[in-house]
């Protein structure tokens, strides 16, 4: 029975001191500033909101599954067909993390160099921007894998169905530019509507789609004669709405680095696989 | 026994100790205010003392009954008494509710969102005013300016809406400066994160002591305009936020714009979660959008980050704060086109100048 009061005490106390530990730990890390970064917070920078590779692979293999239902809903899949674009939708996941793997060896190396640590977030950032932006774009192996798969008459009920879903968000990102024009130089509800409607024939959607949608869109807004903006808008709103425009020019390496923008020489941007179709 | 409690007073004095250490790590300082305080933080310096008491005169100006609490109903007095001790009760829970909750929200980074309001502090409002006071000034003259193409005032008209625009840029940054500083204390004491809204509010009351009823409709209209365009980007910017991530059809996407254009609640539609939030998304009941879902999609949708009360920070929009010429006037009867004319051949030299500057 004193065994196991002394025990119970002894316990208690070590639990106490290991809370005080951590606590102590924490605190001098606040203070001190950071000493070495961990696999764990690698992960955090690069997965984000999932937190960690494990958690980020069950949320893209849930995202494949979406992606393979709608197209079955769309065109109607077979069974081979959905295994055909299961498989290449894994071979997305894979591929995403052969690239992590090689940047979490780089990081490994560097990780106790606060300097060289720092420049590790330009290899973290593509990472992120494709975390955020999904895997089953249109260089995907599963979108290239689609167009191989499914029959030509599948493929233009699916590119219908796509095609309202790219309108949809085209038209979303359109409205993003000119509510941010009207939060910082107010328009009329005709200026905002011919803006839009100007937004809408001269720009495209984004080959990408996440947080930099903005960035994406206004490079190509910056593009668009002048003149069209100027019929629309006053002096005060175009002023403000030019310097806006003036930050893109500085920003465009930036997005090509993240793959937000195709390069100059990319074909597949002026006609895609999917558009090849349309074409026809 | 004796070793035991040699353990208990160890554990005590380690408890005690860590009770009473202070840490960085957890950031809470606030002020707890009386309620009636609330809605009037005492300001610091010698232009905020005096600013915000004139804005509350001269630009505040309500019809005494719009503010006046309605008239209480005659009671017994033992109903008197009884709900007396009832809000004795009700306060003292609701103090109570506040200081867990600050401390909550210091732990949690301000998550919380306890109505607790820090005192201005001066040296945070200089800060403020440091970082964001030309955001400020954009806002009131691209508001001014746009109130002149719509209504299209006199000089003399104008010239009284924009004293008011000194004393309303005044107020509203130090509305802002407050709610920056009780959120560097851990402390969300307002979700109001769009500047531009509280400066149209309080020039919509200034043109309605200023200019004519027509000229007022108009501002309004347009207002009311701007709200709805707002609200219809910010319902379909979510619906296609959630798109990305459920991978809806058409019909679900237009059933989804349907229930969030019902249920709309102004905290959803903070800019800065629409383009940068990620994985976050408003807290839509999930009553209203899972028979909306197929299995999978409801699937995904449980692991979604829902939130209520993050401050996603404010939305000043997406310069660094531009210089605004000064309204031009040819003479007082100038019209506004002619002093904001479209083509840069029609504008007077100062705009013209500044245009230039910008395109450069």
């Amino acid at each position: 029975m004193n065994h196991r009061r002394y025990s119970t005490g002894r316990l208690i106390a070590i639990s106490t001191l290991l809370i005080f530990n951590a606590w102590a730990t924490q605190c001098t890390t606040a203070v001190f500033g950071q000493v070495g970064f961990t696999d764990e917070q690698f992960e955090q920078w690069v997965f984000q909101q999932y937190g960690n590779a494990q958690t980020a692979r069950v949320r893209l293999k849930e995202s494949l599954e979406l992606y393979t239902e709608d197209v079955d809903l769309a065109c109607g899949l077979s069974d081979a067909q959905k295994q055909k674009l299961r498989l290449a939708g894994r071979g997305d996941i894979e591929r995403f993390f052969r690239a992590y793997e090689v940047v979490k060896k780089k990081f490994q190396a560097i990780r106790n160099d606060q300097q060289k640590a720092n420049q590790i977030f330009q290899d973290i950032s593509p990472l992120q921007a494709q975390m955020t932006s999904g895997l089953f774009d249109s260089d995907s192996l599963l979108r290239k894998c689609l167009v191989n798969t499914i029959s030509r008459e599948q493929f233009l009920k699916y590119h219908k169905f796509d095609e309202e879903r790219r309108r949809f968000h085209h038209e979303s990102k359109v409205g993003l530019i000119v509510t941010m024009l009207d939060q910082s130089a107010p328009v009329t509800t005709e200026q905002r509507r011919q803006l839009t409607d100007l937004l809408l024939r001269e720009t495209r959607h984004p080959r990408k789609s996440g947080q930099y949608d903005y960035y994406v869109m206004m490079h190509q807004v910056a593009k668009i004669d002048k003149a069209k903006f100027r019929k629309i808008l006053d002096n005060i709103q175009w002023q403000v709405f030019s310097q806006q425009l003036g930050q893109m020019g500085n920003i465009e390496q930036w997005l090509k680095q993240n793959g937000l923008l195709p390069d100059d020489d990319d074909d597949s941007d002026v006609l895609l696989p999917d558009e090849q179709v349309a074409a026809e | 026994m004796r070793k035991w409690a040699h353990g208990a007073v160890a554990s005590a004095l380690l408890l005690t100790l860590l009770a009473t250490q202070p840490c960085n790590a957890f950031p809470v300082d606030f002020v707890l205010i009386e309620p009636g305080d609330r809605q009037q933080p005492e300001p610091q310096t010698q232009e905020a003392r005096e600013a915000p008491a004139e804005v509350q005169e001269a630009v505040d100006a309500q019809p005494a009954a719009e503010n006046a609490k309605p008239e209480q109903p005659r009671r017994g007095i033992v109903r008197q008494k009884a709900a007396a001790v009832a809000e004795g009760a009700a306060e003292a829970a609701e103090e109570v509710g506040q200081i867990f909750g600050n401390l909550i929200g210091g732990l949690l980074g301000g998550r919380a969102a306890p109505q607790v309001q820090a005192k201005l502090d001066q040296n945070a409002l200089k800060q403020f005013e440091v970082q964001y006071g030309r955001h400020f000034d954009q806002i009131v003259k691209t508001e001014l300016h746009f109130i002149r193409v719509v209504c299209q005032p006199t000089r003399q008209q104008y010239d009284a809406l924009a004293a008011d625009g000194k004393l309303i840029r005044t107020k509203v940054l130090n509305k802002f400066a407050t709610i920056q500083q009780d959120m560097n204390r851990g402390i969300q004491s307002s979700s109001d994160n769009d500047t531009r809204k509280p400066v149209s509010e309080d020039l919509l009351k200034s043109a309605k002591r200023h200019l004519t009823v027509d000229q007022v409709a108009k501002y309004e209209s347009e207002l009311a305009s701007r709200d709805e365009a707002r609200k219809t980007f910010s319902v379909q910017a979510t619906t296609a936020r959630l798109d990305r991530k459920l991978v809806l059809n058409a019909e679900q996407r237009a059933q989804i714009a349907r229930v969030l254009n019902e249920n709309w609640k102004e905290s959803w539609g903070s800019m800065q979660m629409i383009m940068y939030g990620g994985d976050s998304f408003p807290n839509v009941p999930d009553s209203k959008i899972l028979p909306l879902l197929t299995e999978t999609q409801k699937k995904v949708w449980r692991t979604v980050n829902q939130q209520n009360r993050v401050f996603w920070g404010f939305n000043v929009g997406m310069d660094q704060g531009i210089i605004i010429a000064d309204e031009q006037w040819d003479d007082d009867t100038a019209s506004p086109e002619e002093a904001t004319g479209k083509e840069p051949a029609e504008q007077p030299a100062k705009a013209k100048e500044a245009s230039t500057e910008a395109s450069e």
